[in-house]
């Protein structure tokens, strides 16, 4: 008795659930495509994504977009591990100096095929050029600025250095003890110190990839930063982003170096403040900053998947049509990469994108080679101890190589 | 009927023990057999085994040594601290003592707040010349303390920052503890003419000890493994001069990408501890009861 009670209920079941499996399947299921960014939420806000994502869904009905927010330290490593497992979103958007360790660890499709040529023509030919690497396509910028800049407080200072050695006597005028500064800046990152080293000549790689930070620029470059703050006296003890913006935006400091996402802020503390490019070092060019952009990179799943790819391709030619990405570069300060939006007023006239400009014209774009990291944590902890009197600037070169070779050994494991 | 007995202890304790395989059984196999491959961002979806090498790499590099050297020192001195605090500061709670409710609520608070948000204000309050802490000092006439950028200071502003996070913890605990003992003990050892410091020496540490070495293992080993308190007090990856070999462990696996070589850390620093933890209960004897 009870088995057959139990045996027709679990065949009701079944039958139920066919039932079920016939409606989904007769309604057909909308391609899903899912990108994961990491813009500000304070100012990509969730309205501005519901119209962003409508406006495509709108003209594709056939396509589904799903977003998902990651932070920007998280984004490189969310990325890494879901595509690692054969998943992952669809699309990402990341911070360019991530291709070469995505393109390295075979997280990021090879583009160059994969979009046609109409589609790349229209965009600038020299920032998709500028950001390949080895040669290749696999993020395709979509926005760009992010070089550091002067941004000096028009109430202290009417007009900005046009040299280096002018900004040191500027500043040494507008130091008065601890109640303000000539000039702040963050001094623990040298993304924000390292144009100085392109100014004097020199560069962390060579032609064929090799760290070279044991040089005569390098040299130069840390006996300016030296100078600031022990020589002419021109800065704080020491400071981080957080307090070098902090003073600069409570009017105690005459001049920053800093990047455009500081320029919200001073916006927010109606500080008058004026943008200038980072005045040239005596005896030597201009400081290069280093440039970025923010790319789009695509997983590699998609070379099996043909629907989806398509269903992909049309996404990220909607996010790179002039009017889109004009109207999403805008909202950062930034500047677009499709030539049409280039050539759009804003470009033109917007005092702060004017000056961004500018600058960008002298800066080099930041190297994606995955041993940059190597750079970047060899030159922070080096300059951690010039800053900190322990070390020597002279000395700091040959010990930044040193470092930056051995964490290169430990990151390929050799 | 027998086996059935018999059987149920076993079913009962099945869902946590599904849930302890599925939680810590797994990760930590995939942990062990990750450490004898080469994964890392050249080989990331194509990894191979490559037996001990990671091994043999960690064991041959003289920063291994510097790196452990200085955890072991960072777990002593932190938990050397905390414990001595909390137990002090649980004696003193034991007692009869105006306002010492409050004072219980106040003395916990560290432990209420979110790790990340204490260790940022500190991190606040270390910043020269405009932190709470250097602007105290100045008054007092100590100047140029880099707390933040000289590597040294910067270890020693973890230690105070993780010892004050510390507390809490080792007071509740000792409190428990204390609360626990008889008092008709500190009585005889009155009628007997013990005085303060000998009721302290023979009758509360002996008593407290029991509950204390689970707790010092517990907290020795969550010290040695306190990636939070580095990482954000230098600011992401650490530096060599302020690294121990947990942060280590994060920096090769979440800024470098090599998981193998992390994974073989990791595992390294799993046999320390279970070894460690092995031996110091041994030694103690702190499995014993309280009145074995």
């Amino acid at each position: 008795m009870k088995i057959k009670k139990v045996l027709t209920l679990s065949l009701a079941a079944l039958v139920a659930m066919g039932i079920f499996q016939v409606t989904w399947a007769a309604k057909p299921k909308p391609l899903e495509v899912v990108f994961s960014e990491f813009d500000d939420p304070n100012v990509y806000k969730e309205a501005f994504w519901k119209e962003f994502l409508g406006n495509f869904t709108a003209k594709n009905p056939g396509i589904k977009v799903r977003r998902i927010h990651n932070n920007d330290n998280d984004i490189r490593t969310n990325w890494q591990n879901q595509v690692a497992t054969g998943a992952g979103p669809d699309i990402t958007f990341a911070p360019h100096d991530s291709i070469g360790l995505f393109a390295e660890s075979g997280t990021a499709l090879e583009l160059d095929k994969f979009f046609s040529k109409s589609f790349y023509s229209q965009f600038d030919a020299k920032i998709i050029n500028d950001y390949k690497y080895k040669g290749k396509i696999y993020g395709i910028p979509y926005r760009h600025g992010n070089a550091v800049m002067l941004i000096y407080n028009k109430k202290l200072l009417a007009e900005a250095p046009k040299t280096m050695n002018e900004l040191i006597e500027k500043a040494k005028q507008l130091t008065k003890g601890n109640e303000q500064y000539g000039l702040v800046f963050d001094m623990v990152e040298p993304f924000f110190t390292i144009g100085f080293l392109g100014g004097f000549g020199g560069q962390v790689f060579d032609a064929k990839g090799n760290i070279t930070l044991n040089t005569e620029p390098m040299k130069k470059m840390m006996q300016l930063v030296y100078d600031f703050k022990f020589t002419h006296k021109i800065t704080p003890k020491e400071a981080n982003s957080d307090v070098a913006n902090g003073l600069f935006r409570e009017g105690k400091a005459a001049m920053t170096i800093c990047g455009p996402w500081l320029l919200p802020q001073l916006d927010a503390a109606k500080i008058d403040y004026g943008i200038a490019v980072l005045p040239k070092l005596d005896g030597a060019n201009y400081p290069a900053p280093y440039s970025g952009a923010k790319v789009i990179v695509l997983n590699p799943n998609l070379a099996q998947d043909k629907k989806k790819a398509e269903a992909v391709k049309k996404f990220v030619a909607y996010m790179n049509s002039a009017s889109v990405q004009l109207k999403y570069a805008k909202m950062v300060s930034e500047i677009p990469t499709n030539s049409k939006a280039l050539s759009d007023p804003y470009v033109k006239n917007d005092p702060k994108v004017k000056a961004l400009s500018e600058q960008l014209k002298k800066a080099v774009p930041m190297p994606s080679r995955p041993e940059m990291r190597c750079v970047w944590d060899a030159m922070k902890s080096t300059m951690a101890l010039v800053m900190g009197g322990k070390l020597k600037p002279e000395d700091a070169p040959k010990a930044m190589q040193v470092e930056a070779e051995k964490l290169k050994k430990n990151m390929l494991g050799q | 009927m027998t086996g059935k007995k018999s059987m149920a202890p076993y079913l009962l304790i099945a869902p946590a023990v599904l849930v302890l395989l599925f939680m810590i059984g797994y990760p930590l196999l995939y942990g062990v057999n990750l450490s004898f491959t080469n994964m890392n961002l050249m080989h990331f979806r194509n990894y191979t085994y490559v037996g001990l090498t990671n091994y043999f790499s960690i064991l041959t590099d003289v920063e291994f040594y510097t790196t452990a050297w200085r955890t072991i020192v960072w777990t002593v001195i932190n938990v050397f601290f905390s414990v001595s605090f909390g137990v002090l500061l649980a004696i003193l709670l034991n007692r009869k003592l105006p306002g010492k409710n409050f004072l219980r609520i106040l003395l916990m608070l560290p432990w209420a707040i979110p790790q990340y948000i204490a260790v940022l204000t500190w991190r606040n309050m270390f910043q020269a010349q405009y932190g709470t802490i250097d602007i105290l000092l100045n008054k007092l006439g100590i100047t140029g303390v880099a707390w933040l950028s000289d590597p040294f200071w910067t270890f020693i502003a973890c230690i105070i920052t993780n010892v004050w996070l510390g507390i809490p913890f080792m007071m509740v605990i000792a409190l428990g503890a204390l609360q626990s003992i008889p008092g008709e003990l500190y009585e005889v050892a009155l009628l007997d003419g013990a005085k303060s410091s000998q009721k302290h020496w023979f009758i509360t540490l002996p008593l407290l000890k029991p509950v204390m070495v689970p707790s010092l293992v517990i907290s020795s080993v969550w010290t040695f493994n306190m990636v939070n308190v580095i990482f954000m007090m230098t600011g992401r990856t650490g530096d060599n001069q302020t690294q121990i070999l947990v942060s280590r462990v994060y920096r090769d696996a979440f800024t470098y990408f090599n998981y193998s070589k992390a994974a073989t850390f990791s595992v390294i620093i799993f046999l320390i501890l279970a070894i460690f933890a092995s031996v110091f209960i041994k030694a103690m004897k702190g499995g014993e009861g309280v009145y074995d």
